[in-house]
């Protein structure tokens, strides 16, 4: 049986409680227990062990079964999100052409320069 | 404006425990750089896209610079960009900073402006949220208090805390300082 722990979105919603006490990964650490490199671990994707699992839910009061895919592939991607913010800036009547179009080659270069290599 | 009931309590709190991070007192003035350092968000100002967009730049700092403050990009790693404009005055730049940094940390998602029944989409509340709470982390409510004891003229607490006059008012109004103070002065 293969069940889809997917840690990428248990991540993310950790990220939002961290983010939302205006914590960094080190107080999150020393509050739920867990070792800093098991953070770092999922941070590159890896899964946490078992007891790092469950310190993080106990923290969290996230469940895990909220992170459990149903079905491998059926998982739906956002779009990029620079093409939401595209989208919105051009919709925006208050903004000029000329602007809207300045503020979309900024976000596109930044997009670019700081997007990450694919693993 | 209307903010659900117990936001500018959990606002105060945010601001105090942004603080405590970086050891500063409940009053002190804070350094957004180090918060969005220790919260893993980067900041890069428009001026930096100077080489590989120049026209793009000379648009939104010089021609019409009032187009953009300052947006944030959120990449699928979780890995969070603000990108804002370094043309405007450094203290509108704190505010503009305060106010993406506010809409990181509420957890406010994108919105689209146009709704499916192709109505404006306009989340009215979440920036009413960001626009409470970008001040709020720039003064607490302590700060606030500490203004109105220390009797600072405006324009010093102005420049201590690197806010502008109508930042600067809000927030003495907004936190209820004066009346505290009037209150503490009549209790003791």
């Amino acid at each position: 049986m293969t069940e889809n722990f997917d840690t990428e979105a248990f991540r993310a919603a950790l990220d939002s409680q961290r983010l939302a006490m205006g914590m960094t990964w080190k107080d999150v650490a020393e509050e739920s227990g867990v070792s800093a490199s098991t953070l770092t671990r999922m941070a590159q994707g890896k899964r946490p062990d078992v007891d790092g699992l469950a310190a993080l839910l106990r923290w969290s009061g996230l469940k895990a079964e909220m992170f459990i895919a149903a079905k491998e592939g059926t998982k739906k991607k956002e779009a990029e999100p620079i093409a939401q913010i595209t989208a919105v800036l051009r919709a925006d009547k208050s903004l000029s052409r000329a602007s809207a179009e300045a503020i979309e080659q900024i976000l596109k270069a930044a997009y670019k320069r700081f997007k990450e290599p694919a693993k | 404006m209307s903010l659900r009931r117990g936001f500018k309590a959990s606002a105060n709190r945010l601001s105090l425990r942004l603080r405590r991070g970086q050891d500063c007192l409940p009053h002190a003035p804070i350094d957004l750089e180090i918060i969005a350092a220790r919260l893993e968000i980067e900041i890069a100002p428009l001026s930096a896209f100077a080489e590989e967009s120049p026209e793009a730049v000379q648009q939104l700092s010089i021609i019409d610079s009032e187009a953009f403050s300052a947006t944030t990009i959120r990449f699928d790693t979780g890995k969070r960009i603000i990108i804002h404009n370094d043309s405007h005055h450094p203290l509108r730049q704190r505010s503009n900073l305060s106010h993406e940094i506010s809409h990181i940390l509420l957890g406010h998602p994108f919105t689209y402006p146009i709704d499916s029944t192709g109505c404006r989409n306009h989340d009215r509340d979440l920036e009413d949220e960001a626009n409470w709470l970008g001040p709020a982390i720039l003064i607490s409510d302590e700060a606030a208090l500490h203004i109105v004891r220390q009797g600072m003229d405006e324009q010093s607490a102005s420049t201590h805390y690197g806010v502008s006059l109508p930042v600067l008012r809000m927030r003495i109004n907004g936190s209820g300082a004066r009346i505290r103070h009037s209150r503490s002065r009549y209790s003791n």
